[in-house]
């Protein structure tokens, strides 16, 4: 009986662990989720993040798949296995491209989604996309088409030629969304900023509290040109070069821009002390 | 007196329950209520143990659904408001407008950008003829 009791026991154990495995689990991923469907304001850009999730997935059963066809392949040397090592590689090569072609779609809806954005590189950079997204769907036309191995070759060797150009733009289109981001903000505090100067110019304080706002005034008005002339910085250095990004490049606009990202929550803490300190003067 | 004397004196006290385990059986001994005396106790721990488990399990699956069905409550009481003394906002305009601006910031995080090049395998191929 004492035995009975501890199995039971043990079940119980066992049941609970896994239910909070499920449990925290599926919070996890319920929240990553919604951080990263956060950045996408309108509805297409979310549908087109799912799209691309799903043809993730569907890509990553077909690459091992087609890893599996070819070690066969390779081992047997047989004509069933090439066969299956030659349907297998068209399948992986057909899902990499709606891969990207989702992918390629994606960017362009939050390009377009994204406010801040300067409006010449963004019309160029858009149509890149469009481009791009027609020649991957010329590419995985071909590779539909292709019968034999040779030919399967071919359209690899024709995608290789295009990969350079696909990750150019995407990080061209990527600099130019988190550029726009942190822009965006940058120009609402801008405008924040001189609302909460006129208000509080309304309201009538001692001389001592004059001289001490001036001089907060004065901190935040130059943290807030220091933010202005690095945003330009890095803008321009997009701008001027039109050359194309790499993901190097891209990083390094990131670094700068998590610079003036903290700049711009100091400047907000700057701002959150004044207007508090305002409303306290006025009751 | 006359009981002590007729024990043997020769003999140890220790050895004396022998003796009365030797008259016992003179009384009609009864098994089946011992065993339920000592059987129903277990039981009770046996429906204590699944009842508790079963209790924790419901409640892991209440919080579960409570959790993963959060976004379409969200979504629902933004449709239809309901005010209540709680939800009145006693922010001032420029209070409620720095919080948005701060909130926006947090979301213009550039670390956090989930649209990075798909990491995929770019160099399948089967080969031209080698394999």
């Amino acid at each position: 009986m004492p035995s009975n009791n501890n199995q039971l026991t043990r079940i119980a154990i066992v049941i609970l662990g896994f239910v909070a495995l499920i449990s925290v689990g599926s919070v996890a991923a319920q929240e990553q989720g919604t951080i990263f469907l956060k950045k996408f304001k309108t509805e297409e850009p979310k549908r087109l993040f799912g799209l691309y999730q799903a043809n993730f997935e569907k890509y990553k059963t077909s690459e091992r798949e087609y890893y599996l066809a070819k070690a066969q392949y390779k081992q047997l040397f047989t004509l069933a296995s090439l066969e299956s090592a030659v349907v297998s590689t068209r399948q992986v090569m057909q899902d990499r491209a709606d891969v990207l072609i989702i992918y390629e779609e994606l960017l362009a809806a939050s390009l377009v989604d994204s406010t801040g954005a300067e409006l010449s590189m963004k019309q160029k950079t858009l149509e890149e996309l469009q481009s791009q997204i027609g020649e991957l769907k010329a590419h995985k036309d071909v590779v539909a088409a292709s019968q034999d191995r040779a030919a399967v070759y071919r359209a690899g060797i024709d995608f290789s030629l295009l990969l350079p150009k696909l990750r150019n733009t995407a990080y061209e289109t990527l600099s130019q969304i988190v550029i726009a981001d942190v822009q965006r903000v940058y120009d609402k505090t801008v405008t924040y900023y001189a609302d909460l100067k006129k208000l509080q110019a309304e309201t009538e304080i001692s001389p001592i509290k004059e001289e001490e706002r001036k001089r907060a005034y004065g901190e935040t008005d130059a943290l807030m040109d220091s933010i202005g002339d690095s945003l330009d910085k890095i803008r321009t250095s997009i701008n001027e070069s039109n050359r194309s990004l790499n993901y190097g490049e891209y990083t390094r606009i990131v670094r700068d821009l998590s610079r003036v990202h903290s700049q711009l929550a100091q400047a907000m803490d700057f701002l959150n002390e004044l207007e508090r300190d305002g409303r306290i003067e006025t009751k | 007196m006359f009981k002590s004397d007729s024990y043997n004196q020769t003999e140890f006290s220790a050895e004396e329950p022998l003796y009365e385990k030797v008259r016992s059986p003179e009384k009609p001994a009864e098994p089946m209520p011992e065993e339920e005396v000592a059987v129903a106790p277990k039981d009770n721990k046996k429906k204590k143990i699944l009842i508790a488990s079963g209790i924790i399990f419901a409640s892991f699956l209440i919080i579960i659904s409570v959790l993963m069905s959060g976004g379409g409550t969200t979504s629902e009481s933004k449709l239809n408001p309901t005010p209540t003394p709680e939800a009145v906002d006693t922010r001032t305009p420029m209070q409620a407008r720095l919080e948005e601006l701060q909130a926006e910031l947090r979301e213009a995080d550039p670390n956090q950008q989930p649209l990075l090049f798909p990491s995929m395998d770019y160099n399948i191929s089967l080969g031209s003829s080698d394999g």
